[in-house]
């Protein structure tokens, strides 16, 4: 007897957890309908946390640029790591989306992501920084002292590379820790790491907290070195070119605002990032806000992937014509 | 099998059948895995047999990004896993004794332990790296946190749930306070303690990417995942987790073996 009553009542709990399910997935399949009634479903972009490169999402927003050229921009996801975008990219939750290029491109080459980069969103805007006070002066000086970049394969790790080797040195030279740029901050703080190579703002927060000093501006490294870029998914290319040709134009929009009215930038880049004005000003001196994508450069950087063993690039020409719309 | 109305709760499996049973069900997973990615229903997830070659690769001649072989990757990750879990259990068991002994201690001790308890290693990232600078110390703090609170807590719960009647017999028959403390406490104990020491095991494992983001030098396991995502290269993410569950899995054997040794009095 009291099994059989112990079966039914939870026979009762199973079902009540079904209709709760059930009732759960109309209301959320209803939300997303309602979503797509108005007129088309909206574009979900991505892009990374509080990330300067980035500044031009931010002005397109604010300034109401994205509705200017009729479109509707939904921000599905705002992400910590390029790779984490990337994924969303390949689950096939993001339409479109400001990232890293390296993350990008490894990902299309390694991952067989359908994304191609419809625009550059800014050149430059990375550096080497040493340790205040130091006893780096020159690359020359950096072999044996422990030295960060983000990780292997980034542009921040090429960079690294083509800098030692200007020196005839490597990164066997070197002691190189990998780690992520806000941890940087904090090692060098603790007095253990003696450089590193990262991207804005880590930079100028470096030199703002009085941990370090710039030694090597990236684009004394490689002039124009491409960064952070828009990407959009290659069926969203395919099945809404309309839009996308909007999307870029709303994009080059914001990045010509940014160049053409800097002290605003400046107040609008402190509000995206939650930096002080004087501190992304600082930064925003090293990045060139530019929808110009250097093609040039791409192909270089996928050479490195390639040769590195990094990426599964069989000719880079033919990936960058093919991961670059309009080339 | 009165009162199991379902077969697969019967007590007794044939031994043949229970080996039988625990090589079924991982290959009935990779089974599966392969299935469902051939079928395309995992996206970009690569598949067991992806997997399979990226360890062939370690093996052989190293990860593409940071050029280590999976000895490298594995021996870094060993070594800070069993320095922070030896420092874990050997705090945690002194503390955990003392919490379960003493009801002074016990009333300071506990809304500390139960605030730090749940914070995420990643949340230490940062203090590890100030307090520790770079390398292996704060990667071994790190996994040090994550053992240390279960292995505290099962202490201090078994000290707490010992017959107390068996103690004061012992006090009675002349015992001192220290001799009850190790000789009756402890060993009744020790059930609890075998049982933080494998949870908090199982915890320092999961605190090993965490810990290794703290600028360790250019090996270990929680480095190679990560790396991997960045190149996009998931094989090799998948190795390491692949790699770390198996470790972790022969462990916590060992662990059960030497529980069985020092509790066969059960």
């Amino acid at each position: 007897m009291i099994r059989g009553s112990g079966s039914s009542s939870v026979r009762r709990m199973f079902a009540a957890f079904l209709s709760a399910a059930l009732a759960l997935f109309l209301l959320l399949s209803a939300t997303g309908c309602g979503d797509d009634s108005a007129d088309g479903p909206a574009v979900r972009l991505g892009h990374l946390r509080s990330d300067l490169h980035q500044l031009a999402f931010y002005v397109a927003k604010e300034k109401g640029f994205f509705e200017d050229e009729g479109l509707r921009v939904e921000v599905v996801g705002v992400y910590a790591s390029g790779p984490d975008e990337m994924a969303a990219f390949q689950a096939g939750a993001l339409d479109a989306g400001y990232v890293g290029i390296a993350p990008a491109m490894a990902a299309v080459a390694n991952g067989r992501a359908d994304v191609k980069a419809l625009a550059q969103a800014n050149l430059n805007g990375s550096a080497l920084v040493v340790r205040r006070p130091t006893s780096i002066f020159g690359l020359e000086d950096l072999p044996g002292h422990r030295v960060a970049v983000p990780n292997p394969g980034t542009m921040q790790d090429l960079l690294l590379r083509l800098a030692l080797a200007s020196r005839g040195l490597s990164l066997g030279d070197l002691q190189v820790a990998y780690m992520a740029p806000p941890e940087m901050l904090s090692a060098m703080f603790s007095g253990s790491l003696d450089a590193f190579l990262a991207w804005e703002p880590f930079v100028a927060r470096a030199e703002a907290e009085g941990l370090g000093s710039v030694m090597l501006d990236s684009r004394l490294i490689w002039e124009d070195h491409p960064c952070c870029i828009l990407a959009v998914s290659g069926s969203f290319l395919k099945d809404r070119p309309g839009e996308a040709a909007a999307l870029l134009r709303a994009h080059l929009k914001a990045t010509a605002y940014i160049n053409e009215h800097p002290d605003e930038a400046v107040r609008m880049a402190a509000e995206f990032t939650g930096l002080s004005e004087e501190v992304a000003a600082a930064a925003m001196r090293r990045i060139t806000f530019t929808g110009d994508m250097n093609a040039q450069a791409v192909l270089e950087y996928a050479r490195f992937l390639a040769e590195e063993g990094l990426a599964a690039i069989e000719d880079p020409a033919a990936f960058v014509r093919d991961f670059l719309v309009g080339q | 099998m009165a009162g199991k109305p379902f077969p697969w709760q019967r007590d007794e499996l044939h031994p043949a059948a229970r080996r039988a049973l625990s090589v079924c069900g991982p290959l009935a997973f990779l089974g599966l895995w392969q299935l469902f990615g051939a079928a395309g229903w995992l996206g970009a997830t690569p598949s067991p047999y992806a997997v399979a070659r990226a360890l062939v690769r370690l093996v052989t001649h190293g990860d593409p990004f940071l050029k280590k072989t999976l000895w490298a990757h594995a021996g870094a990750s060993l070594l800070r896993i069993l320095c922070g879990f030896a420092i874990a259990a050997a705090a945690g068991t002194g503390l955990g004794m003392l919490m379960g002994w003493s009801r002074v201690a016990r009333q300071m001790l506990r809304p500390v332990v139960e605030m730090m308890r749940p914070i995420p290693p990643f949340a230490w990232i940062v203090l590890a790296i100030l307090w520790f600078r770079m390398g292996d110390a704060p990667a071994v703090f790190i996994v040090f946190l994550g053992a240390f609170f279960p292995v505290l807590l099962n202490v201090a719960s078994g000290m707490e749930s010992y017959d107390r009647v068996l103690g004061e017999a012992a006090a009675t028959l002349g015992a001192s306070p220290l001799q009850v403390l190790f000789r009756v406490a402890l060993p009744a104990a020790l059930p609890h303690v075998f049982t933080g020491l494998r949870v908090g095991l199982g915890v320092a494992w999961m605190s090993l990417i965490a810990a290794e983001m703290v600028g360790v030098g250019g090996s270990g396991l929680g480095l190679l995942i990560e790396s991997s995502k960045a190149v996009w290269d998931l094989e090799y993410a998948v190795a390491g987790m692949v790699v770390i569950g198996t470790v972790g899995l022969l462990l916590d054997l060992a662990m059960r073996g030497m529980e069985a040794h020092f509790l066969r009095w059960r």
